[in-house]
């Protein structure tokens, strides 16, 4: 009996650190092609933003969260996250601009998961700015002039 | 007798268990060294895909396309990693070849032609990264100790194919060639002048959108006769067949001087109302400055104009880029002091970098083939 106990306890070990790898690494997989989908979302949105303005539109921010979190730019009712307790707020997202040229185009957007606590049961791991994926802002810009754009 | 039986049990528990320790191990490298496998492969594929289309914007044909390309797998490399974000696809395991055409054949330096577009042909650029991983677990199953994993994406310049294909004899001026947005300065929704009468001596007569930027029509003067904004094509029959068979024969590039031609032919508004009524969606739409009309039909009334930069050279102007515009359900022409507009529907390079269209003939984006 000690020994089968000995060995249970052995197995069991096993088993829940295949559970845990496992469950860790299918999450991570589906953070990636997350942020993969509103990174190629990000690089072809419309970005409507404030003549000389460098900071990201609020409305072009969450439609990209909200593709990361939901997979749709606009979702309608209480949505489900595709991955587990995901939320918008875990979800950043920057463009940079170009100081430079007139009007300060958009250049660059990055996408990232801030922080994500992936819960496999038995340990929580944190991931903290990752995965993050950075691509160069392909789609259309305009500067907003009184209330239209 | 019962102690030797006792004996026998305990060591047949604890045989199990090692004999089975293989197989254990055999499965905590599944899940945990498969799962990292899998998931360099998804970053690999990730980075594949994002640098193939990030450097191939680039390309325009010279060597500092090539160059850009090559820079912008570079930049790719610094945010976008691999093994969790931790580790750079370095220049050791990744590589960029050119070509022609899709399937290649791929080189790292494409050959030179002579002019002045050495690389005019070369549209397509394939990245390839081959990231190995360190594998924990497996080798004890009997597996090698790294797993190289490939993530490989071509991707090209091709040519824009419109619903309708070709586009229209008429060639409206930019209203700022230097718009950083590719948009020429005009508004998404904003309606424009495609064809307009000669000395507008009131705005009233000019379309919404160009009421704000008056002294283009006064550039525009000088071309001789009452009215302007075809190109080219003289005759009525051939600006006629063009409008509806969209049979404009130029091959036409971004950088082509094009002659500026004149003329007020009711044939032709007529042939725009024709070829507009072959459309299934035929809602009269407002100019909306900022928000595109929300057209639905299948591509008659979406026409595409090739934009010029707003400066007459002899006669000439040059094409800086292509636009789609969305035509009335309506046109008449009968007045020649009226304009005819068009709803600016937005920049035909899609995906194009800023400031370097690649120059091949036509309009063309940058799209993901593999």
């Amino acid at each position: 009996m000690i020994e089968f106990a000995l060995s249970a306890m052995f197995l069991t070990y096993s088993f829940t650190g295949v559970f845990q790898f496992g469950y860790s690494m299918y999450i991570y997989n589906q953070l990636q092609g997350a942020v993969r989908a509103g990174t190629r979302y990000a690089s072809l949105a419309t970005v409507a933003k404030a003549a000389g303005s460098t900071n990201d539109p609020v409305s072009y921010d969450n439609a990209v969260k909200n593709v990361v979190v939901y997979g749709t730019p606009s979702p309608s009712g209480s949505p489900t996250p595709v991955i587990p307790n995901l939320t918008t707020a875990m979800v950043d997202v920057n463009l940079t601009f170009d100081t430079a040229s007139t009007g300060n185009p958009p250049t660059y957007v990055t996408v990232k998961i801030n922080s994500y606590s992936l819960d496999a049961v038995v340990k929580t791991i944190t991931l903290t700015n990752k995965p993050v994926m950075k691509m160069p802002f392909m789609g259309k810009y305009c500067i907003i002039s009184g209330s239209a754009c | 007798m019962v102690g030797s039986t006792r004996r026998g049990q305990r060591g047949s528990i604890m045989l199990v268990t090692a004999s089975s320790l293989v197989l254990l191990i055999g499965m905590l490298g599944l899940s945990a060294d498969v799962g990292r496998v899998y998931i360099a492969k998804h970053e690999a594929q990730d980075f594949a895909d994002l640098a193939a289309i990030a450097s191939c914007r680039l390309l325009d044909g010279k060597q500092t396309g090539i160059d850009a390309a090559k820079n912008e797998l570079a930049t790719s490399a610094i945010t976008n990693k691999w093994d969790f974000s931790t580790q750079t696809f370095g220049t050791a395991i990744r590589t960029i070849e050119f070509s022609s055409t899709q399937n290649g054949p791929w080189v790292t330096t494409p050959t030179s032609v002579a002019g002045p577009k050495p690389y005019a042909g070369v549209a397509f650029v394939r990245v390839t990264v081959t990231p190995t991983v360190n594998l924990a677990f497996l080798p004890v199953a009997g597996t090698a100790l790294t797993q190289q994993v490939t993530g490989q994406a071509v991707a090209g310049v091709t040519p824009q194919v419109f619903p309708s294909g070709g586009y229209l004899p008429f060639t409206p001026f930019a209203h700022d060639k230097n718009d950083p947005t590719g948009n020429f300065g005009f508004t998404v929704g904003e309606e424009y002048g495609i064809h307009w009468p000669g000395n507008i001596n009131n705005q009233t007569k000019a379309c919404a959108g160009d009421r704000a930027n008056w002294p283009m029509y006064n550039v525009s003067d000088t071309v001789n006769g009452s009215t302007r904004g075809y190109f080219e094509l003289q005759s009525a029959a051939a600006i006629r067949d063009a409008i509806l068979g969209q049979a404009q024969t130029d091959a036409l590039a971004v950088g082509d001087m094009i002659n500026l031609t004149n003329g007020n032919k009711q044939t032709e508004a007529s042939a725009l109302t024709e070829l507009a009524g072959y459309d299934t969606d035929q809602t009269n739409y407002s100019p909306t400055p900022g928000t595109a009309p929300a057209y639905s039909g299948d591509g008659f009334r979406l026409v595409v104009l090739p934009v010029n930069d707003e400066t007459i050279i002899s006669g000439q102007v040059k094409v800086i880029g292509f636009a789609a515009f969305l035509l009335y359900p309506s046109y008449n022409g009968g007045a020649g002091n009226s304009a005819w507009c068009a709803i600016y529907m937005g920049s035909r390079t899609e995906g194009g970098g800023t400031g370097n269209p690649y120059t091949g003939g036509g309009s063309y984006v940058v799209r993901l083939m593999q």
